[in-house]
């Protein structure tokens, strides 16, 4: 096709401008306008379910924060047909700030209130809760120490206050949502925040039992996949509906096409593009998530950066190929590795011409995003580095036993112990309880770093392992001197 | 302890390395001769000294008689290290030598890979040497060619060969198939009931064409019409292995078969089996106007599954069974062709044969787990022996290696599967004529159809690059 009229450039610099904070800020602002909507995440928004685990980057903190705003909360409930949301009241319970806030404890606050609550965390969550309600009710609420104590003396405070609160919304028809996110900031070590997350799921699935009040309470995978956090009577209640945060890669497209329609002239270029190319209902006008109009928007992109990664398409679908190559162990991909792998994309030089990137630059940005995402994976999990360093220049896929020994070749699991001084990010929560490489390697699987194959190998996914130098065993090759 | 096949090369290199380093072996060429012994033929003479004198005592202790054969030092090496496996009488050649320098830049020169480095191998074979042939890539005219390949049978390939040329005779198609598993014919019998067995076949074909030739005007005597053919439809021709004429005196079945799978010699040199085959198939071809070509084959490592594997520039459907054998059987085959694909990287030819190969996964079962267990083997299979090597270094690599993640479903390691269904164990139309109705198989094979209408498609033209 020919595509002389259409600027390019305009459409390579609003992709090479992309804005990537690394991460949202316990007390962001996000406007509407910022917000893309994908298809898939509609479940986060279904009161009914109270448990949304997500790894890092897939949106846990920016729905924390959309579901604070009641201008988006607005707009979801529109595109999502969840009309209940327009009357739900939203409330912060948790979410690792250290700045102090009406009703969510700073951490440091939590760590003293600990102390108070005598080996009964589930106090803490309820009295949380119970001053929400007071002042919900229009009633006076006291400091978060107090109401421990007065829950302390009179236990059926609680249900009688939120009895009552419950009543007055379902009547109303309103609804109370609080919002608990970044547990792995509950405490310093394990052993606490196993014990105040437990308390939480506890809670959420008392409030089942009323009509008007939930939680929505976001995990990350790693506490999601250990087992002492689910270790009590009926967890799973909650555990069953939970919500997965992933991403599709026709979602991954839908964002990254939202992103060029807010640069302004990324804006009528990439319309002018779209007009062309008959694929206009690919268009994510207004951030909705367009995943009906796939034929579409593949014709969008290819039309943006070429249809194939490299001279046929013999080596693949440009469409296909750029979410397969970032994707983990989980088969997903996080939105910012995917918005990287673009800008850097759009930044290598020569520029083709007649589109506004290319598969070289593709290449580059994979490469690029791949080194992003494991370096946002080692902030979260530290322990993450040895226990890939320790396979560098390796082959996969390898067996068990292989990993095991190189791991203990490395003193991989003895460097993890010795590291930490009981820093929650230091060593997985699995490997406090049963130091050994087992748990070190179901670690590795629920962040989705490593892959236990069917065929009982052991394997890294691309985006991992070319960034951490391990190799992939075989292929054809020739010698260096020919 | 005898050094024996598989160690005669490692060592040969290990020598080569001691004596003159890693350029030396890599410069050079390893010769195996038919039996199996190895020659070293270096691109010049090594550093002069031997590198440690180890092998100086090792010759006192043999009883070989070195100064008989004029050997250089290193020659010598070679032959006590090797002991059977060296070519006695010139374990080491020179450039200077006779013959040397055309075998230096020979292109049947293959790079193999020994431990950490590379050496190139020439390998003179009488038997096999179809597997030696320089793959062709999908032609860009006339009719697709889809071969369908187990290593055993019993995997449901005939089957599958027959409700595809059924189903493709019901869209209004026209279809040759040929019966290339000349040592268990049985299609011919499967899809040319009653009457419609053509005089001759496959056999018949490649005798003939070793002594006086087939003329055009026989041809026709070669194809049989199936009853396959639908006639608001697509015909389906039928070229059986073997006629009727073999029938009518099975005792010359062997006796042919055995000069069917000879290099013909002409005037003009020797004509391979895969070239008979080949031109076979076009001549047969020609006679008609077919959308596409069926072949039914071995994949086994046998002389004849060669040329249908890698000569015919077909897409090559390789059935399976998700059991252990199924993954060993095509490792052999998979680690030929490695060095087919490895000989034109040397040469500066992309392989692109490779992405013909398709797996079949048949008989697939409910299992997730066996059957993700198949998929993680077959993939290993690709990665590790069709797909390029990773570069550790890509920065700066202007091409994109032939690579493919495992999740890929669109990549030549995605198998097409048949699922098991019992309906088809007795498979014979010619008995159950029901058996290729579309509604009996339309259930079971139409992801497979679907997917077989896809490798039909005609070839995009290549794109300059």
């Amino acid at each position: 096709m020919n595509y002389d009229s259409i600027p390019f450039t305009d459409i390579r610099r609003a992709i090479a401008e992309f804005q990537l904070a690394s991460r949202v800020e316990p007390n962001a602002t996000i406007l509407p306008e910022e917000v893309f909507l994908p298809v898939g995440h509609r479940g986060v928004l279904d009161l009914r379910r109270q448990l949304v685990v997500g790894n890092r980057g897939m949106g846990k903190s920016f729905w924390t924060h959309a579901l604070g705003n009641k201008d988006i909360r607005d707009k979801l409930a529109g595109h999502y047909r969840f009309p209940e949301l327009k009357s739900t009241e939203v409330r912060i319970g948790f979410n690792g700030s250290e700045k102090k806030q009406v009703f969510a404890p700073t951490v440091d606050e939590l760590a003293e209130i600990r102390q108070l609550s005598i080996g009964n965390p589930d106090l803490i969550w309820k009295a949380l809760l119970l001053r929400i309600a007071e002042d919900m009710l229009g009633k006076k609420f006291d400091t978060l120490a107090a109401t421990i104590g007065t829950l302390l003396q009179r236990p059926s405070l609680y249900s009688e206050m939120l009895s009552q609160l419950d009543d007055q919304l379902s009547q109303k028809r309103e609804h109370l949502l609080v919002v608990f996110d970044a547990l792995d900031r509950l405490a310093q070590d394990w052993g606490t925040i196993r014990e105040l997350t437990r308390a939480l799921l506890r809670l959420a699935i008392g409030l089942q039992s009323f009509q008007s009040i939930r939680t929505k309470i976001f995990m990350r995978v790693d506490l999601f996949s250990d087992r002492e956090i689910f270790r009590f009577q009926d967890s799973s209640k909650i555990k069953n509906d939970h919500v997965s945060l992933v991403w599709q890669p026709e979602e991954l497209y839908g964002l990254v096409l939202f992103e060029i329609l807010r640069s302004p002239d990324g804006n009528s270029a990439l319309k002018m593009l779209a007009a062309q190319t008959d694929a206009t209902a690919a268009l994510p006008i207004n951030g909705e998530d367009s995943r009906l109009h796939m034929n579409e928007q593949r014709r969008l992109v290819h039309a943006v950066a070429g249809e194939f990664m490299g001279s046929s398409k013999k080596r693949g679908l440009v469409y296909t190929w750029v979410p397969l190559h970032l994707s983990d162990a989980a088969d997903t991909c996080s939105p910012r590795t995917f918005l990287t792998a673009w800008k850097e994309a759009a930044k290598r030089v020569p520029a083709p011409t007649d589109r506004a990137i290319d598969h070289l630059g593709l290449l580059d940005g994979v490469r690029s995003a791949s080194r992003s995402r494991l370096n946002e994976l080692y902030e979260d999990y530290e322990w993450i580095r040895p226990s890939l360093e320790a396979l560098k220049r390796q082959f996969v896929p390898m067996t068990r036993d292989q990993l095991f020994q190189l791991w203990e070749d490395g003193r991989v699991i003895l460097a993890i112990e010795s590291s930490t001084h009981g820093e929650v990010f230091k060593t997985p929560a699995g490997l406090t309880d049963n130091p050994g490489p087992e748990a070190l390697l179901e670690a590795m699987k629920a962040v989705a770093v490593i892959d236990e194959r069917s065929n009982g190998k052991i394997n890294v996914p691309d985006i991992y392992r070319v960034e951490a130098g391990i190799l992939r065993k075989g292929g054809v090759a020739v010698p260096k001197r020919h | 302890m005898p050094v024996l096949f598989d160690d005669a090369l490692p060592i040969l290199i290990e020598v080569l390395n001691e004596w003159g380093g890693e350029s030396f072996v890599e410069m050079g060429t390893v010769l195996r001769d038919a039996t199996g012994r190895l020659s070293f033929f270096a691109h010049e003479r090594p550093p002069v000294s031997a590198p440690s004198e180890t092998g100086a005592s090792a010759s006192i202790e043999s009883p070989l008689a070195h100064d008989e054969l004029d050997l250089d030092p290193l020659g010598r090496r070679i032959v006590d290290r090797l002991g059977a496996y060296a070519r006695k009488d010139r374990p080491v050649v020179y450039p200077t030598d006779d013959g040397a320098s055309p075998l230096l830049t020979s292109r049947e020169r293959t790079p193999v890979r020994v431990g950490e480095q590379f050496c190139y191998l020439i390998d003179r074979r009488i038997v096999g040497t179809g597997w030696l042939a320089e793959p062709v890539a999908a032609a860009t005219s006339g009719p697709r060619r889809l071969v369908f390949a187990s290593l055993k049978g019993g995997v449901g390939r005939s089957t599958a060969l027959s409700v595809t040329a059924a189903d493709l005779a019901r869209r209004g198609r026209n279809v040759l198939v040929i019966d290339l598993d000349l040592e268990a014919p049985g299609l011919g019998h499967l899809l040319l009931e009653g009457g419609r067995l053509p005089d001759y076949g496959v056999v018949d074909f490649l005798v003939e064409d070793g002594v006086g030739g087939v003329g055009n005007d026989l041809l026709h005597r070669f194809v049989g019409t199936s009853q396959l053919t639908s006639s608001s439809g697509g015909v389906v021709d039928v070229m059986p292995a073997i006629g009727r004429k073999s029938e009518d005196r099975p005792e010359n079945i062997l006796a042919k078969l055995s000069r069917a799978m000879i290099e013909d010699m002409t005037e003009t040199g020797t004509v391979s089996v895969g070239q008979q085959v080949s031109s076979m198939i076009n001549r047969i071809v020609a006679q008609g106007s077919y959308d596409a070509v069926l072949i039914d084959s071995r994949a086994g490592l046998a002389e004849l599954a060669a040329p249908a594997v890698i000569g015919l520039g077909a897409t090559v459907l390789l059935f399976g069974t998700a059991q252990t054998q199924t993954i060993e059987g095509y490792r052999a085959l998979f680690a030929a062709l490695q060095l087919l694909a490895q000989r034109d990287a040397a040469q500066g030819r992309s392989a692109e044969w490779r992405l013909a190969l398709r797996p079949v996964y048949a008989k697939a079962s409910l299992n997730t787990e066996t059957a993700d267990w198949f998929r993680d083997e077959i993939y290993e299979l690709y990665s590790e022996y069709l797909y390029d090597a990773e570069l550790e270094d890509v920065t700066g690599a202007q091409f994109v290696p032939l690579r493919f993640t495992q999740q890929d479903a669109s990549a030549p390691h995605a198998p097409l599967i048949v699922p098991f269904n019992p309906a088809f164990v007795d498979f014979d139309p010619s008995r159950q004529p029901t058996q290729l109705t579309e509604a009996f198989y339309e259930q079971s094979f139409r992801p497979f159809l679907d997917a077989i209408d896809r490798f039909l498609e005609p070839a995009p033209p290549e794109p300059q690059n």
